[in-house]
């Protein structure tokens, strides 16, 4: 086969010459069985995908209740990219009919966050608010039960180049011993400690932390269906991270659905097929993909103090996507007395930006139940989730603590940072 | 190929399918750390939930697989063993107890149950989901009456009707409105399970029903009774109508398969095992006749896992553990095994010109892995290709799921006989 | 009530044939059509979809070519509903001749096909699948057509002017009377009852079976059968028809046409009008032609594949030796069977092309209309059939009308997004005459998809039995019969993802449904364990 032919099989849309109508997609949707508005991801998928001409005018509407998990690309058997073909048909529907203003709000979080950061107590205490809530729910139909999070009033970047220029640090010998950290909006401005802990542990890791540029990674503008803005975005972070790419620099992120968009989504959604999106991918990481494989090459010190305690784990539908198995779970196994199980849930129900909308709020609700009963049944006061959207849902949902794994594994290596209490402790030896 | 220090699980299932998942069970219940890693959902979600083990026997179903095993000594079920062949479904009955979806059997000890299909067939599995159990038509006298729901396309109680009148059994159609809003387009039946799940949208059916049941022995629903509060949704219709309700079993996807599948998954995960769905393995890490890991295909870069024991149980032609093309060619595309086909050139001898000859299509009976007893796949001179890997469930050749009434029998037998080997092994060698 | 006499009797539901009613209708003529099977069923319906723009002919048959965007222009026009506007592209690759696209082009411009020429990177950007080895490309105002569509289309007009039609009806005897035909004698071939129709005038359409029915009057009709092959895959790999800018040859045309993309044909001389056989040899050759201009198009998913019967005809006085396939013209003659043969009453047309059926039913209409007296003249090509819309076909109006709540009620093809409505409709309209579910098929496109009816034949079949009120033996034989069907097309092509849907059709039909247990013919002695293959 000639790699052009090959190609053009790899292409999202042609895998839809796969499907066999089982409808394993549409069981195992977490939508469309609680909502009669979405017909399933084989409808609005595969099956609506023959009958569409590309380029054309979208004839559909009922694919904007597809919240874009996933989970209906992750079950079928035969190698159809369901969710990818309903991302692609959802940005023909904006290019045909428009983006409404609450979602166009919605994809460029990254604005927000950047911009509230000097506010933020005034924006944390006003969001707060059921009066703005309600307006933010009438005026712009963002749901007002919705979780919102806080803006932690500095931010990640500005803190590094701070500590750069506090603590100068001497270069490293080689290439192989530099790590690029990919931090996301969400680290940037409302959860700094999260980036704070992963740069502890990379540089403890013996590793040479670089922070280049980097952007939104363009998911909320891609599940939104707003295509242009999603490839800018992609484009840029391409430009900033392909140096780093070739000279065979690991770039790692703590944001799992972040680093699903760089690894897969620019190329088999957004359809960005230059080698330079392909060199990025190769090099990308998820921050617990990494430390796995670390450890599965003897590099990862395991001199971990314990912590005593059973912990519910969430997978996001995010890190599912990567292929890479449960890496936090493979790690945090690592750490003495720590157990940690992983709750059987396809999605918490929040999908990025889908959980946030008024008219979807409710299907999120019943959608991340299942967690809920079992973080409940459990008894369980903190739970584990490597994705930012998901463990803001999952505290609505549930009123535990969330954690990104990292906060365990700085724990157990001793690591602290400033304006951080760490919500599960260690034994100190 | 570097080498990679031991950090991985001691088994690693390929396949979600029912070998998969029950190896991964058995697997798991001997204290082994286990990491199942499988493409998409295996077949049980388009199957029609029950077990069959041997569909053809007239009375005692295993002295009858006893007597082909010894007859037939390449077959599966001689492969796996006799002590497999019942040990297996003894297993599969307690663990599906004890997940809450229970599997049960016909009540004359060791016979096939008699369960209609939609279209009033009748098909003579060995076990069955407690729900359609309950439709057992063995020494039926009454009349059963078979619900469907006005303008739901997957169950026309009136074709099934007719087909069981000729077949001497009475029974009598009646639709009532869906539970729950109608749909436009598409009401799947995951769809109408979960109303069944809400007491109050259930209980509009029930209500609905009550006229209609008169003389009625038995009441039979489509395979829609309730998803996660299942149990409680039949013995529910059950209560209130006073007579057996069940279940039979409708076009894909099967929600017995689902609830199966879910509650499977949601106990491995309890037990702290791994369970990836998502992404193929690609191919094998073999070192010197043993495989040491296998290679996720990922999103951005390939992704490998390590372990000792390898159970391979990736389906047949129709899950992809085994592929086929336009030439004729079949392979086994992870550790490129050989495979048995059904001989002649190119594919002229795979198809029957009648689609539902009887004995089904030689493509389906002949394609597959041969194996020893061992569960090892064998090359052409009868060796095993590699040390540590075991085949389970339809990859293996030598019998036509569709038309043999054995499938997941044999799926059930190979993936107990498949990890009883492995870790028999891996207890050798450490000790 | 059918007309026990009518003006003139239109032999074959064919593409010529439902023209030729329509074009009698327009002239106020009472005619009545019968088909010996479905509209459709022939070679019309063993189609590729391609209309063509005369380009494929421009250089070794100017007349033929001449005639196809002439007619082109025309159905563009009459028939736009069952048209789909793709354009067309000619193009030549590194293995093609180097010379032949001059003269083509030469040919074309004589033939007046307008051409356009392209760069390779303006083709590849507009069907991106293309090979890069393009050394030339055209484009032609080729289109697609539903064949189904069209000759429904005609058959719809005709009934708005009063003419009648009769399906499942065999010609089995022509009524004389001295030397002139006056009528048929025809047989229910479902029922076996016989009824005869009086007619002025025979219109012999029949196509492959031309010979027949000119023998049953004691004509000689020579006929020659040349058996082509069609593979439809499962995708639109272009949405362009492509045509390979060389000399015809076998596996040059690729036609988007509804939801998939055909690919033909080869050519083989055959001695039989319904040797439907596709050869192993077939399949590869037109997989390996198509792989040429469309690089892994072989490794997608082929749906389905069928062949049909082009009858060729070379009247005597023009005969060449040894002509055969793909060398014999694809004109068209119109027989007058009075002038060559003496024989009044019988007017036969054979050859030709789907795109040129309007003009052949044009001149067949104004012999027959001479032989009985009427002298108006042919009006077909004026204006867009009654009542039909002045659009062109668009892939995705089924798409658009589910989704706008258009047709409502539930889906039971869910490929082809067919509802129960449609369903419960399209039975209605055959009164009180049998209905299988492959004229279903052909009405609506159910079992048409991906899936080949493997979850729409139950349903379909149990709604059949509700509104007729079937007994379940004849359910179950309808049901089966119908998957039977859907099988032939796909067994040639059973391997990788189609082989997979068709075991998960056959799950359904034996496990989930149990059908084979049901279908009359199961052998409860037979030992299915026995090792060893079957014939």
């Amino acid at each position: 086969m000639t790699d052009n032919a090959q190609h053009l099989i790899d292409l999202t849309a042609f895998t839809a010459d796969h499907c066999l109508k089982c409808n394993i997609c549409t069981a195992a949707c977490p939508v469309a069985s609680i909502t009669p508005l979405f017909p399933g991801p084989k409808t609005v998928g595969p099956q609506a995908q023959r009958m569409r001409l590309p380029g054309a005018p979208s004839p559909d509407h009922s694919i904007d209740y597809c919240s874009g998990c996933g989970i209906c690309t992750l079950v079928c058997p035969h190698g159809v990219r369901v969710m990818e073909i309903n991302t692609q048909a959802k940005a023909q529907m904006t290019a045909t009919h428009g983006i409404s203003l609450r979602n166009w709000f919605l994809s460029r979080n990254e604005r927000w966050g950047r911009l509230g950061t000097p506010f933020a107590p005034l924006i944390n205490f006003g969001l707060r608010l059921w009066l703005a809530r309600w307006f933010a729910e009438k005026a712009v139909k963002i749901s007002a039960r919705a979780p919102l999070p806080r803006w932690a009033g500095y931010t990640f970047r500005g803190w590094w180049k701070k500590q750069v220029r506090q603590h100068p640090r001497p270069a490293p010998a080689s290439d192989a011993q530099r790590v690029v950290y990919f931090h996301g909006c969400s680290t940037n401005t409302y959860e700094p400690h999260i980036g704070k802990l992963a740069v502890a542990v990379l540089e403890h890791l013996g590793l040479y932390v670089e922070i280049p540029p980097q952007t939104c990674c363009g998911l909320p503008a891609q599940s939104n269906g707003d295509f242009k803005a999603a490839r800018r975005y992609a484009r840029k972070n391409i430009a900033f991270l392909v140096d780093y790419a070739r000279r065979g620099i690991p770039i790692v992120g703590t944001s799992a659905s972040c680093m699903t968009a760089i690894k897969g989504d620019y190329q088999h959604v957004l359809g960005l097929d230059d080698p330079d999106a392909q060199l990025v991918a190769e090099h990308t990481y998820d921050f617990m993909e990494f430390l796995a494989k670390l450890h599965r090459e003897g590099k990862l010190p395991t001199d971990f103090h314990p912590i005593e305690r059973e912990l519910p784990y969430h997978a996001p539908c995010q890190l599912k996507a990567h292929g890479m198995g449960r890496p936090a779970l493979d790690v945090l196994d690592l750490i003495p007395g720590l157990r940690c199980w992983e709750i059987d849930a396809d999605c918490c129900g929040i999908a990025g930006t889908y959980g946030f909308k008024a008219e979807k709020r409710a299907i999120a609700e019943t959608v991340g139940k299942p967690i809920a009963e079992q973080v409940e049944a459990a008894s369980a006061e903190v739970v584990v989730c490597d994705t930012e959207t998901c463990r803001w849902q999952i505290t609505s949902l549930t009123n535990a603590t969330t954690i990104h794994p990292v906060e365990l594994v700085a724990q157990a290596y001793g690591l602290t940072v400033d304006r951080y209490t760490p919500p599960v402790t260690a034994r100190q030896m | 190929m570097t080498k990679t220090t031991q950090t991985g699980s001691d088994v690693i299932v390929i396949g979600a399918g029912l070998a998969g998942l029950t190896a991964a069970v058995h697997a798991v219940q001997t204290g082994a750390t286990v990491r199942l890693i499988a493409q998409g959902w295996g077949q049980q979600i388009v199957t029609p939930g029950w077990i069959s083990v041997c569909d053809r026997a007239k009375d005692d179903v295993i002295a009858e697989l006893r007597g082909y095993a010894a007859l037939h000594p390449a077959h599966p079920y001689a492969l796996a063993g006799d002590e497999g062949m019942i040990d297996c479904l003894e297993r599969f009955r307690a663990i599906t107890k004890a997940i809450g979806v229970p599997y049960g059997a016909c009540v004359k000890a060791g016979h096939n149950l008699r369960l209609t299909t939609l279209l009033g067939a009748i098909q003579t599995p060995l076990l069955a989901p407690a729900s359609m159990v309950s439709g057992d038509l063995t020494g039926v006298t009454g009349e059963i009456l078979l619900v469907s729901f006005t303008g739901w396309r997957d169950f026309y109680p009136a074709l099934a009707a007719s087909n069981l009148a000729k077949q001497g059994i009475t029974a009598r159609a009646v639709l009532v409105d869906a539970p729950g809003a109608p749909q436009a387009w598409d009401l799947w039946p995951v769809e109408l399970a979960r109303r069944f799940d809400d007491p109050a949208l259930r209980q509009r059916v029930i209500d609905q029903l009550r006229p209609h049941v008169q003389n009625a022995a038995k009441i039979g629903f489509p395979a829609v009774v309730g998803l996660e509060q299942h149990v409680e949704a039949l013995a529910d219709c059950t209560q209130q109508l006073e007579r057996p309700c069940f279940e039979i079993a409708t076009l894909p996807p099967s929600v017995p398969g689902t609830r199966l599948s879910n509650r499977l998954r949601r106990w491995l995960l309890r037990q702290r095992a791994r369970v990836q769905i998502g992404h193929p393995v690609v191919h094998g890490i073999v070192e010197n006749r043993r495989c040491v890991g296998v290679d996720v295909g990922a999103l951005g870069h390939t992704n490998p896992f390590y372990a000792d024991q390898f159970i391979l149980a990736t389906g047949g032609l129709y899950n992809g553990g085994i592929q086929s093309d336009e030439s004729g060619r079949l392979w086994e595309p992870i550790f490129d095994l050989p495979v048995k086909g059904p001989g002649g050139t190119g594919r002229e001898k795979w198809y029957h010109a009648n689609l539902l000859v009887h004995r089904g299509h030689a493509v389906h009976r002949h394609t597959g892995l041969r194996v020893n007893t061992r569960m090892q796949p064998l090359d052409a001179d009868g060796a095993p290709v590699l040390d540590n890997v075991y085949a389970a469930g339809h990859l293996l050749t030598g019998f036509n799921p569709l038309t043999d009434g054995c499938a997941e029998g044999i799926a059930l037998a190979t993936a107990l006989k498949a990890v009883q080997v492995a870790l028999a092994l891996e207890a050798q060698k450490s000790y | 009530m059918t007309p026990q006499t009518v003006d003139v009797l239109v032999i074959g539901g064919g593409a010529t044939g439902a023209a030729a009613l329509y074009d009698l209708a327009r002239r106020g003529v009472r005619a009545l059509l019968v088909e010996q099977n479905d509209f459709t069923t022939g070679t019309s319906g063993r189609y590729h979809g391609l209309l063509h723009s005369g380009g494929r002919y421009a250089v070794r048959d100017p007349e033929t070519a001449q005639e196809c965007i002439a007619e082109n222009t025309i159905l563009r026009r009459i028939t736009p509903f069952a048209i789909e506007d793709t354009g067309g592209l000619f193009v030549a690759t590194l293995d093609d001749p180097a010379d032949f696209p001059a003269q083509w082009v030469t040919g074309c411009a004589a033939a007046g096909i307008p051409t356009e020429q392209l760069t390779p990177e303006q083709a590849r950007a507009q069907e991106p699948a293309l090979t890069p080895n393009i050394t030339a490309v055209y484009r032609v105002p080729d289109a697609s057509v539903d064949s189904f569509d069209l000759i429904h289309g005609f058959i719809a007009a005709a009934r708005t002017y009063g003419c009648k039609t009769l399906i499942y009806h065999r010609v089995t005897q022509l009524i004389h009377e001295g030397d002139t035909i006056v009528g048929a004698r025809l047989e229910d071939t479902r029922t076996g009852a016989t009824r005869i129709i009086h007619a002025a005038c025979i219109l012999n359409a029949a196509g492959p079976w031309v010979s027949v029915i000119a023998g049953l009057a004691g004509i000689a009709v020579e006929v020659k059968f040349d058996r082509g092959a069609m593979i439809a895959m499962n995708m639109r790999w272009v949405n362009t028809i492509v045509n390979r800018l060389r000399p015809a040859a076998d596996g040059d045309i690729l036609v988007p046409v509804g939801a998939v993309c055909v690919l033909g044909t080869t050519s083989v001389m055959t001695d039989h009008p319904d040797d439907y056989r596709i050869e192993p040899w077939e399949v590869s050759k037109i997989l390996n032609e198509a792989e040429a201009v469309v690089p892994g198009i072989r490794y997608g998913r082929a749906l389905r594949a069928w062949a049909g019967v082009r009858p060729l005809y070379e009247s005597p006085a023009a005969h060449h030796n040894d002509t055969a396939g793909r060398a014999v013209m694809r004109t068209f003659s119109v027989l007058d069977h009075a002038a060559l043969h003496g024989v009044r009453g019988l007017v036969t047309v054979v050859g030709g092309k789907l795109t040129t059926c309007r003009l052949m039913a044009e001149q067949t209409v104004d012999v027959v209309c001479q032989q009985i007296g009427v002298t108006a003249p042919c009006t077909t090509a004026r204006e867009v059939l009654p009542g039909a819309t002045t659009r062109y076909h668009r892939l995705d109006q089924r798409l658009h009308r589910l989704e706008h709540g258009e047709t409502p009620g539930e889906l039971i093809c869910e490929c082809e997004m067919v509802t129960r409505p449609q369903i419960e409709q399209a039975i209605a309209a055959y009164g009180d005459q049998p209905v299988a579910l492959d004229d279903l098929r052909r009405d609506l496109r159910i079992g048409m998809g991906p899936c080949q009816g493997g979850f729409c034949s139950y349903r379909a079949a149990a709604i059949l039995q509700e509104v007729k009120g079937h007994s379940a033996l004849e359910t179950n034989r309808a049901f089966a019969a119908f998957v039977r069907e859907r099988y032939q097309g796909v067994r040639p092509l059973l391997w990788g993802h189609q082989l997979r849907q068709f075991y998960l059709d056959e799950l359904i039909y034996r496990r989930t449904l149990g059908l084979d247990w049901l279908t009359g013919d199961y052998d409860p002695h037979e030992n299915v364990y026995a090792e060893g293959d079957h014939d």
